[in-house]
């Protein structure tokens, strides 16, 4: 018995160790490009070690703080400010639409639903912020439009539907108020769910550099991951559009391959250290809300 | 339950029936064509009764750059005395540039004045999709020494459907690939530059065979670096009508302008052959550089190349070649410079339909164009802090301080033989430059713009088929069976379909003519 046992069980161990190293790799290779010596990868390719350690790179990305030090700011408070609000609105919006006895549960549920699948697209909503609203270079630009993600609502109403309705109705018996029962019961108990959409918003805030495109033009708005787009995006086109332009492109000069992974490790950081922490709740809040899904 | 399904249904029609209306207004219809039309009398005021205006431009260059609000800010002093006009400028990186001035011409935004050209907001597209207004009229009342400065060719150029929508700026529009070699080893290695000085052709390319063979003797890890990108369709004297990768040229020297598939024609099946006997000899570091999608400039920073066939030679190139890697080096013309609409119109101002002040916009572009010391603040900076001017008037950047401003694109602001001429570079570069411009066999196509949309999918499949090709070609590893089938396959994917339409589309552009 035991014996029959090892086989698939060291199979599915190579798997996911093969899986697990798949992920850690580029990982591993971007912080060790950072770390190497600009002629050491143009003469000898990428080393998954570096030949010599080389901290010029992030010398160079620090070297003028200011720039990078205000993207972190920005982003940071973007992420933080951002997710809390937008917890709370979600919040806001599952609870009702979880409770059974809410008469337009349906029909708000289907508006919620119904803008997943439609939308204005991007130049009427182009229109709407630039335009309407004036909110091109300010701050709330990068957090109002991720503010009510309807398949983030949609998560915690199926999550907040497992919390029995028998709690709320004896809550009500003992006199709480609306309110009282939503911030005193459901939200502690809705803990993991909240975790879980949490992160994911968290993660959109810090990776989300399609907004400021749009609308930041200011640099003291510029958030890190737009600064970190930019940069690559400039690379790219200069290397592969060069031909088309008119000459004398050619002596600009492009931070250098290590600076990129430098800056590219510096955007992803933070994220990776937040990870952890969240995940306590991360795994429990996921499948609790895909058994309803 | 029946009554429910009712209402939701409705609201997706609802719903539906309201993007679709939205949708089918473009913005760019609202302006009335009133607006195109000046006012005559405003060009007689004087300029101190201008009223103040605002204006916007947006445009792509290395930015953002550190100190840019403070030269903006002394531009905006200058314009305001001289033509009581501020503007709010929006530069943007390259990478940003097409996808943030999509939807900003979507939305039909009223800035004033956008950087277009053949490879960056494309003209093309925005003339069609009614983006700009045309300048035909207002050039000469509002831009008269710009307008007479450029060469009438230019203007033509520009044309589309017979009119004017974009505001040239000078540059170096005549084109031909640039050969560029170290001049040391040039030098010790003694390349026949007179047999090879704007003589390379497709049949003529092993004459640097000899000069190869002698560098790789003491360097073996050098080689030859090219590619049909950086060769363009110059190199085989043919004028490529969407660009290299699109089958569909027109030989120079054809009168009767017969679009043929580039890669039927012996030229490019000759360079092909050619790179297939070098890579066989080593010259080519196929197995190195394949390990990339394009050559990015890093092979010559490690010292791999012996000879390079790329990029645009244009007078005083060497200084900037030279910079680029740290030691002298020498640049050639690989054949004749033709002039082609391509290199006229890849550097051009447009006014945006929807301006509210197009006359003044145009009174701005004016006034960079003829002004030195405005157009040299935007392009360098502010002199003796970003940049100096030497005893005999040439341009030096130097230091840390000189790099907070230094966006890298005098061709963008307006016409490039305003700029200060940067130490290293001859006295009368601008001069040569105009010369080699003048020289340059004028293309037969000149005015002609492809419009691609009737053959959209046929050119998204055939650009894929480059893509997937074009590197082994490249570097020699193909083979000539494999040759054939990238033919092959093109004739599925519906070369000859562009081909035909490029062919009506240029006769009909002659008859009307």
């Amino acid at each position: 018995m035991a014996f029959k046992k090892i086989g698939p069980q060291v199979w599915i161990n190579l798997l996911f160790i093969l899986f697990c190293l798949s992920c850690i790799f580029p990982l591993f290779a971007i912080l060790s490009v950072s770390f190497s010596n600009e002629t050491d990868i143009i003469q000898n390719g990428y080393r998954l070690f570096p030949a010599m350690f080389d901290f010029s790179a992030y010398a160079y990305i620090l070297y003028k703080p200011l720039q990078i030090l205000n993207a972190f700011k920005v982003s940071i408070f973007v992420s933080f400010f951002g997710t809390l609000v937008s917890l709370l609105i979600t919040a806001g919006i599952a609870y009702p639409l979880a409770r059974e006895d809410f008469k337009l549960k349906n029909k708000l549920s289907f508006y919620v639903f119904f803008t997943m699948l439609f939308n204005g697209g991007l130049v009427p909503t182009y229109m709407l912020i630039n335009n309407y609203l004036h909110l091109s270079n300010t701050i709330w630009v990068l957090i109002l439009p991720y503010l009510a993600v309807p398949w983030f609502i949609l998560i915690l109403r199926s999550f907040m539907q497992k919390i029995p309705h028998s709690i709320i109705e004896s809550c009500m018996m003992d006199g709480a108020s609306e309110f009282r029962i939503f911030f005193q019961i459901i939200l502690p108990l809705a803990k993991p769910g909240l975790a879980t959409v949490a992160l994911f918003m968290l993660l959109q805030y810090w990776n989300d550099w399609w907004l400021s495109l749009l609308y930041i033009e200011k640099e003291s708005l510029v958030p890190l991951q737009f600064m970190l787009y930019r940069m690559m995006n400039n690379i790219s086109f200069l290397t592969n559009s060069s031909n088309m332009m008119p000459p004398g492109m050619k002596n600009v000069v492009l931070p250098s391959e290590s600076a990129r992974m430098a800056m590219a490790i510096v955007a992803a950081g933070p994220m990776l250290l937040v990870f952890p922490f969240f995940q306590k709740y991360f795994v429990r809040g996921l499948t609790v809300g895909a058994v309803k899904g | 339950m029946f009554r429910k399904m009712k209402w939701s249904k409705a609201l997706i029609v609802a719903a539906a029936l309201v993007l679709l209306a939205a949708c089918s207004t473009p913005p760019s219809e609202k302006p009335s064509e009133a607006s195109n039309k000046p006012t005559p009398e405003a060009s007689q005021n004087s300029d101190a009764d201008l009223p103040e205006v605002k204006l916007t431009w947006y445009f792509p260059g290395s930015f953002p750059q550190a100190d840019q609000e403070l030269v903006f800010a002394e531009v905006n002093k200058k314009l305001k005395e001289k033509i009581n006009a501020t503007v709010d400028f929006k530069p943007l990186g390259f990478g940003e540039y097409d996808q943030k001035m999509q939807v900003v011409i979507a939305s039909g935004a009223p800035y004033d004045i956008a950087f277009t050209s053949n490879w960056i907001n494309i003209y093309s597209q925005n003339v069609a999709k009614g983006a700009f207004l045309p300048l035909d009229d207002l050039l000469a009342q509002y831009a008269p020494k710009s307008f007479a400065a450029v060469p009438q060719s230019f203007w033509d150029a520009a044309r589309v459907k017979g009119k004017i929508y974009g505001f040239v700026n000078e540059q170096i529009a005549a084109r031909t690939p640039a050969v560029v070699v170290s001049k040391e080893e040039a030098e010790k290695y003694k390349l026949d530059i007179p047999a090879i000085s704007g003589k390379l052709t497709p049949d003529t390319l092993p004459l640097l065979e000899p000069y190869l063979q002698n560098v790789r003797k003491d360097f073996p890890q050098k080689g030859f670096v090219t590619s049909l990108v950086q060769l363009d369709g110059l190199f085989f004297n043919l004028e490529p009508i969407a660009g290299i990768q699109i089958p569909g040229a027109v030989d120079f020297s054809d009168p009767t302008l017969k679009v043929v598939n580039q890669y039927e024609t012996e030229g490019v099946k000759k360079y092909a052959a050619l790179m297939r006997e070098w890579n066989a000899k080593g010259y080519l570091n196929s197995s190195e550089r394949i390990s990339k999608k394009a050559d990015d400039g890093t092979e010559v920073k490690a010292g791999k190349v012996a000879v390079g066939i790329g990029g645009s030679y244009k007078p005083g190139g060497e200084v900037e070649l030279s910079a680029e890697v740290g030691y002298e080096r020498l640049q050639l013309p690989s054949g004749t410079a033709h002039l082609t609409t391509g290199g006229i119109i890849a550097t051009m101002q447009a006014i945006n339909r929807n301006s509210k002040n197009p006359e003044r916009a145009l009174m701005l572009l004016e006034l960079i164009n003829t002004d030195k010391e405005i157009y040299n603040l935007l392009n360098f900076g502010i002199q003796d802090k970003h940049f100096k001017l030497d005893a005999d008037g040439f341009m030096v950047k130097e230091g840390d301080a000189s790099q907070a401003y230094n966006p890298n694109v005098p061709w963008m602001f307006a016409t490039n033989f305003l700029a200060y001429v940067e130490k290293g570079k001859s006295k009368t570069v601008w001069e040569e430059t105009k010369q080699v411009n003048k020289d340059a066999a004028p293309s037969q196509l000149l005015g002609f713009t492809f419009d691609a949309e009737p053959v959209k999918a046929e050119i998204g499949k055939v650009s894929a088929l480059f893509d997937e090709y074009s590197r082994a070609i490249d570097l020699g590893v193909s083979t000539e069976a494999k040759y054939n089938e990238f033919l092959a396959k093109q004739k599925v994917a519906g070369s000859d379909k562009i081909i035909a339409e490029m062919q009506k589309q240029i006769d009909a552009w002659k008859a009307a003519k």
